[in-house]
């Protein structure tokens, strides 16, 4: 059984959640496009993680809003919303990278040695951008497995059903990312910040 | 396992957010289905409009019953006097046709042609019987004559006979809904040759017949027949052929409330034992329990002495009827035909059986629920990954049946009315297990349809050969339904019928396998759909004989779940079944 983990997204109250949701059932444009407000901007930081580009993101999510809508019904108002749509975002991203040729190829997890975890901890001290950025110059195998360990909190048991993977080739991949990462803050902290993104 | 580090990492872009172009609402909103107005409760108001109308033609019926009950019924006499200036003073023994006002114009008569003489009585419907005033002379007068059988219903004076009419039985006729006599040339045909002692009346047409003008009753009336001269009464246009009973019918003089049986009174001395012979058989012999017979003095008899065929012929034979007073002074020739409103109500008793089955889709019949119910839910984490993805349950239909009493009732000649308390039981099987998912024939309903990685994987929950279980769901039912039923040919004698209608069952003592999906697991529960629901019907009738319906029909019952943290909150019951109905008072 997997565990559902809750986000800390929650811009609704309970009762407004409850009254936006059944309007949304109900197929209320207006509700819709209220909720898709809401979460637009939070699910984009989201799915720019998981992708390359801006415009890849803003693919991921129209299909993972096309979806939230669809399957709305299957939403039984106990856990925090964000967190749900929070989830179909993170699976939406990762069949989106699967999909396209241009991260498929890279999304290849071989079976490493497992490498030793890191003891390291460094001080996150860059901008939030910034720190996204780092990720998203890792290979997309490690940064996709960086954001659900690191970020969504999946243990690698979990990590490893989602991509399909063993829970080894997780804690490979992930140990490897990290050290990738840390090594990056290093540099940062020495030199320069990096690239910004662009549109 | 997660460090400072990843906690850092996590409280920093835990909340790191972009803003999209504006071009992306506007693709999600042109891929979602266009906005429609609210029709979630269409049926709510379907529902009540369907019972006002309901209630509406049970109202209009009552009343037309009512109303048609306060018509007045008509006597015919042939050969009579008319006298309708002053109905009251026509005597007993004048040859005469009496009908209603409005059927009771002037017509040219003989004095061997029926005439319009008056209108009997009128219906109370606070009376079960109603009959003339009988005067105390004519009565005494009836009574004085030896050996006249007197054949009434029950609280009913008998009219004064015709001493020189023949003996009578009676028996009940329908009345058709072409005019009535239109030549006063209608004469009785007997019915004979079954069991059910029954006879038709039927059109001739005398030489002499001059009669009074046509009548027109009431489709749904039946007749008070009483003949009391040779080619007496009645009515079935329809019919062109016959067989005059020769004889006197002598009408007794009553309306008899709807829902009471009609009489013909039917000449002893060639009666019974001719009508016998002839095979037309329309309306049933009246209810002898609901009969007084009574002999000229005042002595009740038995019916059987009256009815019983063998008996009346034996009595005849040997004279027991006339020793008894019961046999055959001749009645006088009047020739009265009273109608009467036949009831259009109606009771059957019904059982159907057929099969059943459940789904989460509105109208997916024909879809499994392992496509829709038991769906991976969307908050499991569930990914690309194998397991639990594919819907595990196979549902397949099971045994149903259904058992009630119903309730019919006549809106127009070919519309009826029903409704009917029912107790239902429907049932499915499931069956569930693990299986080899082959990737290619399970249906995946979860947000991630990539297949890729689902080849030759064991999904729990799903069923492969040798490691299946079968569970049964069950549906108990008790509920109401009404709805409006329609006959192609309501004249015919095996009319079909089809109907459509609303119902409204208590679901209770349910047994049902369901999805929990939090727990990610199936488990039964006995209360998860004990619910008040709502459902449509339709189906067809037909009338394979008078004591018998048979037809088909499908129910589709809608419910919710609510209880459960299933995938989907719905769970529609069908049944599809036969049906046969056994008329407890035939409509």
């Amino acid at each position: 059984m997997i565990p559902v983990r809750p986000a800390s997204i929650t811009l609704h109250t309970p009762m407004d959640s409850k009254a936006l949701i059944k309007e949304c059932l109900q197929n209320s444009r207006a509700a819709q496009k209220h909720l898709y407000n809401e979460y637009a901007d939070v699910m984009l930081g989201v799915c720019y993680r998981y992708t390359k580009s801006l415009a890849d993101a803003e693919d991921v999510l129209q299909e993972g809003f096309i979806k939230v809508f669809t399957n709305l019904h299957q939403y039984k108002q106990q856990g925090d919303l964000g967190a749900w749509i929070r989830r179909i975002m993170v699976h939406c991203s990762i069949d989106y990278l699967k999909k396209h040729s241009r991260y498929r190829n890279e999304l290849t997890f071989e079976q490493l040695p497992l490498h030793p975890v890191s003891d390291e901890n460094p001080a996150v001290t860059v901008d939030t951008k910034d720190l996204v950025e780092l990720i998203r110059e890792l290979p997309a195998g490690y940064q996709t497995v960086f954001n659900l360990v690191a970020i969504e909190g999946y243990n690698h048991i979990e990590t490893g059903q989602i991509l399909g993977i063993s829970e080894q080739t997780s804690r490979s991949q992930y140990s490897r990312a990290r050290s990738a990462l840390v090594k990056q803050l290093h540099n940062i902290s020495s030199s320069s910040i990096p690239k910004s993104y662009a549109r | 396992m997660p460090g400072e580090f990843e906690k850092n990492m996590r409280d920093k872009l835990q909340d790191f957010r972009l803003s999209p172009g504006p071009q992306v609402w506007k693709q999600v909103e042109a891929a979602l289905p266009e906005e429609k107005r609210k029709r979630r409760f269409i049926f709510w108001w379907l529902l009540p409009l369907g019972l006002l109308v309901g209630a509406g033609t049970w109202y209009v019926a009552s009343t037309n019953q009512k109303d048609a009950g306060l018509e007045k019924p008509f006597v015919l006499q042939n050969g009579g006097v008319a006298d309708d200036e002053k109905p009251e003073q026509a005597s007993p023994s004048t040859d005469a046709v009496k009908t209603t006002d409005q059927l009771a114009p002037k017509t040219e008569t003989t004095s061997k042609s029926p005439v319009i003489v008056e209108p009997v009585t009128r219906e109370l419907p606070e009376q079960p019987v109603e009959i003339t005033a009988a005067k105390d002379d004519q009565k005494q007068e009836a009574v004085n004559r030896k050996n006249a059988i007197i054949v009434t219903n029950k609280n009913v004076v008998p009219k004064p006979i015709n001493p020189e009419a023949k003996p009578l039985a009676r028996k009940t006729v329908p009345l058709t809904k072409e005019p009535l006599i239109p030549n006063n040339s209608i004469a009785l045909k007997t019915a004979t040759s079954s069991k059910h002692r029954t006879l038709q009346a039927i059109k001739s047409t005398p030489a002499n017949a001059t009669g009074p003008t046509a009548v027109t009753p009431n489709p749904n009336d039946q007749l008070l027949v009483a003949a009391g001269q040779k080619n007496p009464v009645i009515a079935n246009p329809d019919e062109a052929a016959g067989k005059l009973i020769e004889g006197s019918v002598v009408d007794d003089g009553k309306v008899v409330k709807s829902g009471t049986p009609a009489t013909i009174i039917i000449p002893k001395n060639g009666g019974i034992n001719e009508m016998q012979k002839d095979s037309t058989a329309v309306a049933d012999v009246v209810n002898q329990k609901d009969l007084t017979i009574k002999n000229g003095t005042g002595k009740e008899i038995e019916p059987s002495a009256v009815f019983n065929e063998s008996k009346t012929n034996a009595a005849e034979k040997n004279g027991s009827l006339a020793n008894d007073n019961s046999a055959s002074l001749p009645v006088n020739n009047a020739v009265p035909v009273v109608a009467k409103k036949r009831s259009n109500k109606g009771w059957q008793f019904f059982v159907a059986a057929g099969i059943s089955n459940a789904n989460s889709k509105l109208f997916g019949v024909f879809n499994s629920m392992e496509k829709s119910l038991y769906a991976p839910p969307l908050n499991q984490n569930v990914g690309n990954s194998p397991a639990a993805m594919v819907s595990p349950v196979r549902a397949t239909a099971g045994f149903s049946y259904a058992i009630g009493v119903e309730r019919l009732q006549s809106i127009s000649r070919h519309w009826k009315w029903y409704a009917a308390v029912q107790y239902g039981f429907l049932s499915n099987h499931q069956k569930t297990g693990l299986r080899k998912d082959s990737a290619i024939s399970v249906f995946d309903n979860s947000l991630f349809s990539n297949s890729n990685n689902r080849s030759n994987t064991v999904v729990p929950g799903f069923y492969y050969s040798g490691s299946t279980a079968q569970h049964i769901n069950t549906v108990h039912q008790l509920g109401l339904q009404t709805g409006l039923q329609y006959s192609f040919k309501a004249a015919a004698k095996r009319p079909f019928s089809i109907r459509a209608g609303f119902l409204i069952n208590q679901q209770f003592a349910t047994h049902q396998l369901l999805y929990d999906a939090n727990k990610n697991a199936y488990y039964y529960s006995s209360a998860a759909t004990n619910y008040f629901t709502t459902g449509a019907l339709i189906g067809f009738d037909w009338k394979m004989a008078r004591w018998l319906s048979a037809g088909a029909f499908f129910q589709y019952n809608f419910t919710k779940i609510s209880k459960v943290e299933t995938s989907s909150s719905a769970l529609h019951w069908q049944m599809s079944g036969v049906k046969i109905a056994i008329p407890i008072r035939k409509l």
